[in-house]
């Protein structure tokens, strides 16, 4: 019996783990970060996986050093990013540009993830 | 009678200071296998030849050293540790009704490992800031199964022996004393 239990856990715990990955796969997705200094040199480019409702903040802030404020517009509220990964912005004479697949983004880094798509962040001067 | 007292308490302070060695070097050794551990057939076991307090001394202990060991003297790693491994003399002096079914308690340690998983959870999602529960739950998943099913099998084929082992040796002890202690 004891035999029996032990081979059952240990064969269900195995299958648990192989399986596992497929079955969550619905809620994942990944997404690409890109981030050009003032330079426009290519700073950073990584995929990262995520799971279920996850905003783009959530995700810079997991993956890299960053500077933020929260910040509020009116009836909105929202974070705005002022620093990632050494690529700095005084948000007077220059600010941090988002753009979502290659076309300025019309959300700020609150914006829930899109699976596939690429996010781009570079300096851009005020003018 | 007095003297009794002091030797039977004195021996049972030993007792507990052992046990919490133990617990603490196994899980040393045991930590190039990630989540593969004695640790929770060895709270169960203590759970079961010592009171309350005395089990709650030993995991106190361990969490104490664990973290001084592994450099992470920080409250919210050692507040959710104690927290679960706390769950196991709680569950075993309420809910389990402190059986010594093997079978019970594996099945036991088997959910305990997905319970002490989550405790987790909550001290890690406010010192990172992110509270978005699933992918926490998500990467957590593999290493309470790979908990879940050591602590089971380790349970159900050494919990009997062990058991019986350490009560024996306990009464065993206290039955030379009298014997020692006997007027002619």
């Amino acid at each position: 019996m004891r035999v029996f239990l032990t081979l059952l856990v240990v064969a269900l715990g195995a299958a648990a783990l192989w399986f596992l990955p497929s079955v969550l796969s619905d809620a994942e997705g990944s997404v690409t970060i890109e981030i050009y200094d003032a330079n426009d040199e290519l700073v950073v480019r990584d995929t990262h996986e995520f799971y279920g409702e996850t905003t783009l903040f959530d995700m810079l802030k997991e993956h890299y050093d960053i500077t933020y404020e929260e910040t509020s517009f009116g009836a909105g509220s929202g974070k705005i990013l002022l620093a990632i990964e050494g690529v700095e912005t005084d948000f007077t004479n220059n600010f941090l540009y988002l753009e979502k697949n290659e076309t300025q983004s019309f959300y700020g880094i609150d914006q829930q993830l899109e699976d596939g798509a690429v996010y781009t962040i570079s300096v851009r001067r005020v003018e | 009678m007095r003297e009794r007292h002091i030797v039977r308490t004195l021996k049972r302070m030993i007792f507990v200071a052992m046990a919490a060695t133990i617990l603490f070097v196994q899980e040393q050794l045991l930590t190039i296998l990630p989540n593969v551990q004695l640790t929770v057939l060895l709270l169960v076991l203590f759970s079961s030849v010592l009171t309350f307090r005395e089990t709650m001394t030993v995991i106190f202990v361990h969490v104490i050293l664990d973290s001084l060991f592994m450099g992470a003297f920080y409250p919210f790693y050692m507040a959710p540790m104690f927290i679960g491994w706390s769950l196991i003399p709680i569950a075993y002096h309420t809910v389990l009704r402190r059986t010594t079914n093997d079978f019970k308690l594996a099945v036991f340690g088997l959910v305990h490992a997905f319970l002490y998983g989550w405790t987790f959870i909550p001290f890690v999602m406010i010192q990172t800031g992110i509270y978005n529960f699933w992918p926490y739950l998500i990467a957590d998943l593999p290493f309470e199964i790979i908990m879940g099913v050591s602590s089971f099998i380790t349970i159900l084929w050494l919990f009997k022996p062990l058991h019986k082992m350490l009560s024996r040796e306990l009464n065993k002890s206290d039955h030379h004393w009298r014997t020692a202690t006997k007027k002619p």
